[in-house]
C-alpha cells in the first residue's frame, strides 16, 4: 500500500497539460485499436483496417488539439464535480451504515450529543458573559479608570482626581463619574426605596446612548449650583411606575422628597445593570469629602477617542497625575493608575470560573470522543473486509481514509444537532443557576455565533473519532483480511489502540474527578467557616433618609433611635441595631490602621463600621475582653472609643491587651475599649481584616438595620414597613434580607461551578467506564476460543476471572498514573477557585483513585464472569 | 456490419443526447458508445468518431458525464465514461424535450397528408 499522508487526501486528482495530452492520445488509441482489431475480425488485412479506422475517425490531429483545448479549462471544475461526487457518495454509504446498526448509532450520537451538548451551553455563557460585546456603539472605546493602590490592586477613584482627568485629558472623548445611590421615590401615597446612579453629565455621550424621550445630562446640570434636581429614569421604571406616560418628560418625581424634573427616558436594557432604575446628576461641591482628592466612591467609566489604546490613554492620565502630584494627600504618593477595557471589567469577577467550566467540558467531549473512536475502532473491525474490497479495486488509502472521515461527519453532525436539544436544555438549567451570578443583564442564548462554535467543534469532533479507525483501516492487510472471509480477527495493534483510548479516557477522567474533589473540599471549608455570629434569626433590611427632611445628624440619630424602639415592642422583636455594614452587604469604610507608636511601619487596610451600641450584641458576637459600646458613648460629641475586632487586637497589639489602647484610623486617634470575635464581612471565604466598630453617633450618614427575632425573620417585614411609615412616610424599606440565607448565597457561585464540574466529571467517568466495559467484552469475545482451549485444558474459572480483571486494571491504572499527574499540573490552574485546600489535597487525590479502581472493577466484572462461564465445547466448535 | 451504409447525418446537439442516453444504461468507454448508437440505429446514424470524442469530452466539461479509467473488456486501459445526477437530469429534460417536438412535427405532417 501507498504511504498514508493528509496531502493525498485533500489533493483531488488534478491533470497537468502533459496528462492531458496523454490521456487524449491514448483514449484515441485505444479506439482506433479496437476498431482496427474489430474491422481484422471481419476479414480485412492490418493494414487496410488501420487505414479504414482512422479513415472513420476523421482528423486525428485536429481533434486531439480540439479535445485537449475543451479539456485544459475544465479541468479545475472537473475536479471539484469529483470531489462532490465522491463526497455524496461518502455522505450515503455513512448514513447507510448508521441506519443498519442503529444501536451503535444511538450510542455513538448520544455520546457525541451529551459533550457537544454541554459544550454548546457553557460556550453560551462564556461568550454572553465575556466575548459579547456591550450593548453601546464602539464598545471597544469603552473603558473603565481606576485609581490604584501601592501594591497595584484597582480602587474606586475620588471625586478629585476625576476632576483632575476631566479638565487635563486629552485621550478620552469623555469620562463619566458614577456612584450607587439610593433614594426614597414617592409616587401619590405610597414610598420606595429604589436604587440608581447618581453620574456626571458626560453619562449619556460616553456610553453613546440615545433617550427614548427627552434628552441626557446638560453640562450645568452637575455643576454646584447649577439646575441640579433632575433625574433621568429609565424604561423599566417609566413603565411600571409611571405607566408609560408618554408626558413625563418635564413632570416632577419625588425623590426622597425633593421634585426632580425627569430631563428623559433611557431605553431599556441600555443600563445593563438591571437593579437601577434611575440617573441623578453627580454634584462635586468644592470643600466636601466628595470632591476631595481622599475619598473614593467613585467608578469612571470612559470613552476612548479614535485610535487612542488604554494603555495610550493610561500614560497621559499618568503624566497629569504627575504634574499634580504635590496637591495630592501624602499617602496617595505612591499610589498609581489604570485603564481598564471595560468589557474586561464587567466579566472579570466570573472568568476564572467560566474557563474553568470551559476547560472542564471540554475534557468531558474529548472522553466522549474517544468513546465513539472506540466504538468505531471496534466497528471497523467488521468493516475490514469491505474496505479491502475497496482497496483491492484500487481505491488509494487517501481516498478510504476520506471516506471514514466523510462517514463519521455524519455521526459528528447528527450528534451535534441532538447536541443543540442537550445545550438548550442545559442552558435553560443554567439561566436558572446563574440567575444573579452573571454580573450584567446578559443572559446567555444560542445565537447563531454560538451555534456556529457549535457546528465547527462537531466538524473537528471527525477527526478526533475518526484518526484511530481511519489509520487502522487505510492500510488493511489485503491478504490475510480477504483471506480471513471477512470472520474479523482482532490484531494485538487494535486492542493496543483500544487499551490507550480507555486509559486516555480515565486520565481526563482523573482530571475531572480530582477537580471536583478539590472544589468539593473547597465548598466544604467554606460553608464550614464560623462567620463570627449567628445569622440565624436575623433580619436585615436598608434605609435611606431623604437630605431634605434629615439634614443634620442629630435628626438621623433622633429617626433611629424612635425606629429602633419600635422595633423593639414588636412582638417577636428580640433586639435591633444599626450599621453601615452588615455582614454580606458590604457598606463600612476600607481604612488604613495604624498603632499610634508605629505609625507608618504597617499601613493596614482595615473595615470602620459606624454601629448603634447593641449591634454587636443583636448580631450575637461574643465580646473577648473590655466593654460593649453604650448608649453614653453613642454621643455626637462623645469620645472617639471603639470595639475593635480579635484580628485588629493581634495585628496591632500582639504584645498586650489591646483594651486601653489606641488605634490610629482614618488620621483620628481611637480608645480601644472592647474587643470582640472576628465577624465575616462580604463572604465567607473571603481574607478577613481588622476591623474596628465606632459608635453610630459620630457618622450617622448611612445605615441598614439588623434585628434578632425568634419568629421566621421576612414574616417581621409587612409590620416593620408599617412601622416606618408610620415614623414618616417618605422612608421607605429596601432589600429585606435574612442573614443566614445570605450567607448562604455567598457561596452560590461555589456551589453552581461544583455542582457543573460534578455532573462533568461524572459523565467522564460513566463514559470511562463504558469504554473499559466496552473494550474488555470485546477482548473477551474475540478471544472465546483461545480461552476454551485454556479451559479444556483444565484453567481454572477463578484465574480467568483475575486475568481479566487483572488486564482492566492495568489499564485503568495506566490511566489513573498519567490522570494524576496531569491532575496536580491543572489543579494550580484552579487556583483562585480553591479555598483553604491544597491543589495537592492527599484526601481529594486517594478518593479519585478510589473511586477510579472501584469503577474500573465493577467495568471488569461482567467480561470477566463471561470469560470464566465460557463454555469450552461451545467455544471450540464455533 | 461490413460495410458502411450511407447514413442520415446528425442535427447538430443530438450527440450529446445518444451520449447520455447510452451511458444510462452504465459506464462505457468511447469506442464501445460509438458502437451501441451504430447498432441501436442498425447504422443508421453514424458519425464521424473525432466528433463523438469532442462531444464526450464537451459533455464532461459541463459535469454532465464524468470520466475515470478502467479496465476494459480486453484488459487494456480505458477511459470510462460515466452518467452524473445533472447528466441523468439533462437526459430527462432533452428526451422529453425530443418527444414534444416529434409529437408536434408528426401532427402537422399528418395533418396534410
Amino acid at each position: 500500500m501507498r504511504p498514508w499522508n493528509v496531502k493525498r487526501l485533500f489533493a483531488f486528482p488534478s491533470r497537468t497539460r502533459d496528462e492531458i495530452r496523454r490521456d487524449v492520445d491514448e483514449e484515441i488509441a485505444f479506439h482506433l485499436d479496437m476498431r482496427t482489431d474489430e474491422l481484422i475480425r471481419e476479414g480485412l488485412t492490418e493494414a487496410e483496417a488501420r487505414a479504414r479506422a482512422s479513415r472513420e475517425f476523421g482528423d486525428r490531429h485536429a481533434s486531439r488539439r480540439a479535445l485537449e483545448s475543451i479539456d485544459r479549462p475544465a479541468e479545475p471544475s472537473r475536479r471539484i464535480g469529483r470531489f462532490v461526487s465522491e463526497f455524496r457518495q461518502d455522505l450515503a454509504i455513512g448514513l447507510r451504515l448508521l441506519r443498519r446498526s442503529p444501536g451503535f448509532a444511538a450510542v455513538a450520537v448520544l455520546t457525541l450529543a451529551l459533550g457537544l451538548g454541554a459544550n454548546t451551553a457553557i460556550y453560551s455563557v462564556l461568550d454572553a458573559v465575556l466575548f459579547r460585546a456591550l450593548p453601546y456603539p464602539q464598545p471597544e472605546q469603552l473603558v473603565v479608570v481606576f485609581e490604584t493602590l501601592e501594591n497595584g490592586n484597582l480602587n474606586n477613584v475620588s471625586g478629585g482626581v476625576f476632576e483632575d482627568w476631566r479638565r487635563g485629558q486629552t485621550s478620552f472623548q469623555g469620562l463619566a463619574l458614577l456612584r450607587d445611590v439610593n433614594r426614597n421615590l414617592r409616587i401619590g401615597g405610597t414610598t420606595e426605596r429604589v436604587s440608581g446612579i447618581a453620574a456626571s453629565h458626560e453619562l449619556t455621550s460616553v456610553l453613546a446612548i440615545t433617550p427614548l424621550l427627552g434628552r441626557g445630562f446638560l453640562p450645568d446640570e452637575d455643576r454646584p449650583g447649577g439646575p441640579n434636581q433632575v433625574v433621568l429614569l429609565t424604561e423599566e421604571l417609566w413603565r411600571s411606575r409611571f405607566g408609560g406616560d408618554p408626558d413625563i418628560v418635564g413632570r416632577a418625581v419625588i425623590l426622597d422628597e425633593v421634585p426632580h424634573t425627569v430631563i428623559g427616558v433611557l431605553p431599556a436594557g441600555t443600563w445593563i445593570f438591571p437593579n437601577h432604575a434611575f440617573f441623578v446628576p453627580a454634584v462635586l461641591r468644592p470643600g466636601t469629602p466628595e470632591a476631595s482628592r481622599s475619598m473614593h466612591a467613585f467608578v469612571v467609566l470612559g470613552r476612548l477617542a479614535p485610535g487612542v489604546t488604554p494603555a495610550q490613554a493610561e500614560a497621559e492620565l499618568k503624566a497629569l497625575r504627575a504634574r499634580l502630584l504635590p496637591e495630592y494627600p501624602e499617602y496617595k504618593r505612591h499610589w498609581g493608575l489604570a485603564v481598564q477595557p471595560a468589557s474586561e471589567t464587567i466579566g472579570g469577577q466570573v472568568r476564572a470560573p467560566l474557563l474553568i467550566l470551559l476547560g472542564a467540558v471540554s475534557l468531558v467531549l474529548i472522553v466522549a470522543c474517544a468513546n465513539v473512536a472506540n466504538l468505531l475502532l471496534a466497528r471497523s473491525l467488521h468493516r475490514q473486509q469491505e474496505l479491502a474490497v475497496r482497496a483491492a479495486l484500487g481505491a488509494g488509502a487517501g481516498r478510504i481514509v476520506r471516506q471514514i472521515l466523510t462517514e463519521n461527519l455524519v455521526l459528528a453532525l447528527a450528534g451535534g444537532v441532538a447536541g443543540i436539544a442537550v445545550a438548550h436544555v442545559g442552558l435553560h438549567v443554567l439561566r436558572v443557576a446563574t440567575a444573579d451570578l452573571l454580573p450584567i443583564s446578559f443572559t446567555p442564548r444560542l445565537d447563531g455565533r454560538v451555534l456556529t462554535v457549535s457546528f465547527l467543534l462537531a466538524v473537528i469532533t471527525t477527526p478526533l473519532v475518526s484518526l484511530l479507525p481511519a489509520l487502522r483501516s487505510s492500510r488493511p492487510d489485503l491478504n490475510v483480511t480477504l483471506a480471513d472471509g471477512g470472520r474479523g480477527s482482532s490484531s494485538g495493534t487494535q486492542q493496543r489502540a483500544q487499551s490507550l483510548l480507555v486509559a486516555a479516557e480515565i486520565a481526563l477522567t482523573v482530571v475531572l474527578l480530582a477537580t471536583a474533589g478539590l472544589l468539593m473540599r473547597s465548598l466544604v471549608r467554606a460553608a464550614s467557616v464560623d462567620p463570627g455570629f449567628e445569622p440565624s434569626g436575623v433580619l436585615a433590611f436598608d434605609l435611606s433618609l431623604p437630605e431634605t427632611s434629615y439634614p443634620s445628624d442629630e435628626k438621623r440619630l433622633a429617626f433611629v433611635s424612635l425606629l429602633l424602639d419600635r422595633l423593639r415592642t414588636q412582638p417577636g422583636v428580640v433586639s435591633a441595631g444599626t450599621a453601615m455594614g452588615i455582614p454580606f452587604a458590604g457598606g463600612a469604610y476600607g481604612e488604613f490602621f495604624a498603632r499610634p507608636d508605629q505609625p507608618d511601619s504597617q499601613r493596614v487596610t482595615g473595615r470602620l463600621d459606624y454601629v448603634s451600641p447593641d449591634y454587636l450584641q443583636t448580631l450575637g458576637v461574643c465580646l473577648l475582653a473590655g466593654r460593649w459600646l453604650t448608649d453614653a458613648d453613642n454621643r455626637i460629641d462623645g469620645p472617639r472609643v471603639i470595639v475593635v475586632n480579635q484580628r485588629a487586637a493581634r495585628v496591632f497589639y500582639p504584645d498586650k491587651p489591646a483594651v486601653g489602647e489606641t488605634l490610629i484610623i482614618a488620621g483620628n486617634q481611637w480608645t480601644i475599649v472592647g474587643v470582640v470575635g472576628d465577624v465575616v464581612e462580604g463572604r465567607l471565604d473571603a481574607p478577613w481584616r481588622p476591623a474596628g466598630y465606632a459608635p453610630q453617633a459620630l457618622n450617622p450618614s448611612r445605615f441598614a438595620v439588623a434585628v434578632r427575632t425568634h419568629l421566621p425573620p421576612l414574616s417581621l417585614v409587612p409590620a416593620i414597613r408599617d412601622a416606618i411609615k408610620d415614623l414618616d412616610a417618605g422612608v421607605a424599606l429596601a432589600n429585606p434580607r435574612a442573614l443566614d440565607q445570605a450567607m448562604d448565597g455567598t457561596l452560590r457561585q461555589r456551589r453552581v461551578v461544583l455542582g457543573l464540574i460534578a455532573v462533568f466529571a461524572a459523565s467522564a467517568l460513566a463514559l470511562a467506564a463504558i469504554g473499559l466495559f466496552g473494550t474488555m467484552a470485546y477482548a473477551v469475545t474475540t478471544r472465546r476460543r483461545e480461552i476454551g482451549i485454556r479451559m479444556a485444558f483444565g484453567a481454572a474459572a477463578v484465574d480467568l476471572v483475575r486475568e481479566v480483571l487483572a488486564r482492566g486494571l492495568r489499564v485503568a491504572g495506566a490511566g489513573l498514573v498519567t490522570g494524576i499527574a496531569a491532575a496536580l499540573f491543572t489543579s494550580r490552574l484552579l487556583a483562585s477557585e480553591l479555598f483553604q485546600v491544597e491543589a495537592s489535597d492527599p484526601l481529594v487525590l486517594t478518593g479519585t483513585v478510589l473511586v477510579v479502581l472501584l469503577t474500573a472493577v465493577l467495568a471488569c466484572l461482567i467480561p470477566a464472569r463471561r470469560a470464566a462461564a465460557v463454555e469450552p465445547v461451545i467455544a471450540l466448535r464455533q | 456490419m461490413t460495410s458502411r451504409q450511407p447514413s442520415l447525418s446528425l442535427i447538430q446537439g443530438t450527440v450529446g443526447l445518444l451520449i447520455l442516453r447510452a451511458l444510462q444504461r452504465g459506464p462505457m468507454h468511447g469506442y464501445a458508445i460509438s458502437r451501441w448508437i451504430r447498432d441501436r440505429s442498425s447504422g443508421a446514424l453514424a458519425m464521424e468518431d473525432a466528433a463523438l470524442y469532442q462531444a464526450l469530452h464537451r459533455l464532461e466539461a459541463r459535469g454532465w458525464i464524468e470520466a475515470e479509467w478502467g479496465m476494459s473488456e480486453n484488459n487494456r486501459r480505458a477511459k470510462y465514461y460515466a452518467l452524473t445526477p445533472a447528466g441523468a437530469r439533462q437526459l430527462r429534460k432533452e428526451i422529453s424535450g425530443w418527444q414534444r417536438y416529434a409529437e408536434a412535427m408528426f401532427k402537422v405532417i399528418d395533418g396534410t397528408a
